[in-house]
């Protein structure tokens, strides 16, 4: 089976589509996203208390829900669809899933409640200077310190970096990697926002200047953890990706209603309807893709994650690109102006696709598995 | 029959009928038994050969007779070339032909007298525009004279007969002025012939009708009322359509070259990898993406028809899954035609016989048209998404309530078959 939402994951949805209409409409959006910090606290502590978000996927003896990835899928699509301002992705699915799949118990027993309650913020710093995604990429050293580690170096593109309470590091331990832990506030550790392209999603540089680390799960198994969860997360950013597409294609499609040129909707000439029923084509291949990258996200028979998820990834990437460009094409003139909100669809789009690796790397990947 | 009947009782029935009459022999008294008995199109209504049973009873009957290897029942329900045409044409004779073309007509396909037929529908200038037909019918005492030509007719040059659609009304708006007609074959003024495709072969066919002479009892439904009448025989031909594919699709399952929605991702690149391999091409990068957007592509078409399908039955999620699904196909075909062709190389110039794998790989590629024009082309598939899933407005069209006469038309004949 194909499709993994069922009518409960379908009552989900409604309930967060009328929470996010409430809670993060287009003003909202614009006004969190002209600030620093980029979320609002009161929002965050809500959607954990009251919505149990944070929480979704945490086993419920560490103060979770104890869901799969299907059910995440639902809240990061409606997320993706409303824009939604908030450091969840870089807490929820990219800290709490090295935390999970490390399977340090000691630090998940440290953490994962904080994160359930939304009182930790998480972050994940893999990438450096050279822009790599993968295990090549990192070459920051750690060394030990007694029982302890020290990290010193720069890593760049980190989501919501700057007002995390804990990063999670990959860093070098001899030849191989290792993850770790790292507090906020901790000696020698700085942040730096960047102004980015997407300003709804924040971006740091975070520096390390022998700052006192601990090891996360074995040393040396860093990658084995880093490579299982960037499946998972490429998986979770799909549903944003598909949220966020479909929000496009409506916006377009509503806009060629209501836009009259040479008396009548422009919704009635060919040349429009032509592109937007291939947009959809492709919104809609893209969430066939992201139920079956659900479903290897949460170990459903049959589906390989690390097959699906580099599919998953460039098929979702590409979609999200098309139709928020499609979107600003039809409304024109107005489609280039920051007061109409297609600009933040288009942004969210072009950077997201590169995040976590472009197609055409997650193309190459996907041909190693049809042994080429 | 009734349809409170409980299928136990039925099937007892069934059992009992066939212990009487079945001897192991597929003849022409056992075929006329079945059909008298209802047993061949057991949801036809009772005065067209069948018993109006609902689909799940005439299922119980098929079971039955699946059970003691006897032939011919539920030819209603079939997924073989000549059940659809039992289902297409059949069902709208049964339910809307006159009573002398319904016990002629309906006896003759069900006993298997009248097994091909042509649909006469398609003209050379009513193509996307099928209701811009000018094909003409004239009443002249007891019989329709009929003026036109027909293409893309699929079937025997010798078929009995034909399924036509004709304009008998020009002073009314396109749609309104056609009726569908069951129309003789076997007389002067019908020419079949065959088209050749670009590919060289035919298998299709354009008819010439002059003067043909159609009884009045042939009319199927009201006069004028054919594009209704079609609509339910394109419906049946769709469901009938799906499950005939299902069914070629099970046989390759059984030769082991099938997979189901969440087989390992790889299955079915097989025959990518292969061509780039043999033109020693598989390290090239810019031929390994291709080969993962082919191989992307259909795997969420795969995906895709199987969750629209199988998402609910709303007959919204059914044309979304149809023409959606049409339009994937549209670029998987031509793209795989186009990589394979390159793949070839300089072999890519030959074909024919003497030399089989340009030929194969040529043909593959130029049949791609057939899904992209025929049935439905895909700027039709994208109206179809456009104004019916998306509720886009429809396009502004000068021929809308204005009589047939008075619109702008092409010319009414193209010899194409040379």
């Amino acid at each position: 089976m194909v499709s993994v939402f069922t009518e409960e994951h379908e009552s989900l949805r409604s309930s967060l589509r009328a929470f996010f209409a409430n809670r993060s409409p287009e003003s909202e959006v614009r006004r969190l996203m002209a600030t620093d910090e980029g979320y609002d606290r009161d929002v965050w502590r809500q959607i954990a208390s009251e919505l149990g978000l944070q929480g979704l996927i945490v086993p419920e003896e560490h103060g979770g829900s104890g869901y799969t990835w299907v059910e995440l899928g639902v809240v990061l699509e409606e997320m993706g669809r409303a824009l939604f301002c908030a450091p969840y992705f870089s807490t929820v699915v990219l800290a709490t899933s090295c935390l999970l799949e490390s399977g340090d118990t000691a630090a998940q027993k440290e953490y994962l409640e904080g994160i359930a309650s939304g009182d930790v913020v998480g972050a994940l710093a893999f990438v450096e200077a050279s822009g790599r995604w993968d295990e090549a990429g990192i070459e920051m050293a750690a060394t030990a310190d007694g029982d302890s580690y020290r990290l010193t170096g720069e890593k760049l593109f980190v989501l919501d970096g700057h007002v995390a309470d804990l990063v999670v590091v990959a860093a070098r331990t001899g030849s191989s990697v290792s993850l770790f832990t790292v507090d906020k506030g901790a000696p020698g550790l700085t942040t730096r926002l960047t102004e980015t392209l997407d300003q709804t999603r924040k971006v740091a540089v975070v520096t390390f200047e022998n700052t006192p680390a601990r090891l996360l799960g074995v040393e040396g198994a860093g990658w084995t953890t880093l490579s299982k969860v960037l499946d998972l997360a490429v998986v979770a950013l799909a549903a944003e990706q598909v949220g966020g597409a479909q929000a496009a294609l409506d916006m377009a499609v509503e806009y060629s209603k209501i836009r009259i040129q040479f008396g009548q909707p422009i919704g009635a000439f060919q040349a429009l309807k032509h592109m937007l029923a291939d947009v959809m084509l492709e919104v809609e291949s893209a969430r066939s893709a992201m139920h079956v990258g659900l479903a290897a996200a949460s170990g459903h028979e049959g589906a390989e994650l690390s097959a699906v998820a580099p599919l998953v990834k460039a098929y979702c990437s590409d979609a999200f690109e098309l139709a928020s460009h499609q979107n600003i094409q039809v409304h024109g003139g107005m489609g280039f102006t920051w007061e109409v909100p297609a600009h933040l669809y288009f942004k969210r789009a072009k950077s997201m696709a590169v995040f976590l690796g472009d197609s055409t790397q997650h193309r190459e990947r996907l041909a190693g598995h049809l042994g080429l | 029959m009734d349809n409170d009947i409980a299928p136990d009782r039925l099937a007892e029935q069934v059992r009992d009928w066939l212990a009487e009459n079945w001897r192991g022999v597929d003849d022409r008294e056992w075929r006329e038994k079945v059909v008298l008995a209802g047993w061949a199109a057991p949801t036809f209504p009772e005065n067209a050969y069948g018993l109006g049973l609902s689909k799940s009873l005439a299922q119980v009957v098929g079971a039955e007779f699946t059970a003691v290897g006897a032939p011919r029942a539920c030819q209603d329900l079939g997924p073989g070339v000549v059940d659809g045409w039992v289902r297409m044409i059949g069902l709208v004779v049964a339910l809307h032909g006159l009573p002398a073309l319904r016990e002629q007509f309906v006896r003759d396909l069900l006993v298997g007298d009248a097994d091909g037929g042509l649909a006469l529908y398609s003209e050379p200038n009513a193509g996307s525009d099928l209701a811009g037909l000018q094909t003409r019918a004239v009443l002249d005492g007891d019989h329709w004279i009929v003026n036109g030509q027909k293409v893309w007719s699929s079937g025997p040059l010798d078929s009995t007969w034909g399924a036509l659609l004709a304009r008998t009304d020009e002073d009314v708006p396109k749609h309104q002025g056609i009726s569908f007609f069951i129309v003789d074959l076997q007389q002067p003024g019908v020419e079949v012939r065959p088209i050749k495709q670009i590919t060289g072969d035919s298998e299709f066919n354009e008819v010439f009708l002059t003067d043909v002479r159609v009884p009045v009892e042939n009319v199927v439904g009201e006069i004028n009322d054919g594009w209704a009448i079609l609509q339910v025989a394109l419906g049946a031909e769709r469901e009938w359509l799906g499950e005939y594919l299902e069914s070629i699709g099970r046989t390759e399952e059984t030769a082991g070259d099938h997979r189901s929605a969440l087989a390992p991702i790889a299955d079915g690149a097989a025959d990518l990898v292969r061509a780039a391999r043999r033109a020693g091409r598989a390290d090239d990068s810019a031929i390994r993406q291709t080969i993962v957007q082919l191989h992307t592509w259909r795997l969420v078409h795969e995906w895709t028809t199987e969750r629209l399908s199988s998402a609910s039955d709303s007959a919204q999620s059914q044309v979304a899954a149809a023409a959606l699904g049409k339009l994937a196909s549209s670029r998987i075909l031509h793209s795989v035609g186009r990589f394979k062709a390159q793949m070839l190389g300089p072999e890519a110039m030959l074909y024919g016989p003497e030399n089989r794998t340009g030929d194969d790989v040529n043909r593959e590629m130029m049949n791609a048209f057939t899904n992209s024009v025929g049935g439905g082309t895909d700027q039709i598939q994208r109206n179809i998404i456009s104004e019916r899933l998306l509720g886009m407005p429809r396009a502004h069209t000068p021929d809308r309530g204005v009589p047939f006469r008075d619109i702008r038309k092409g010319t009414t004949q193209r010899n194409i078959s040379g």
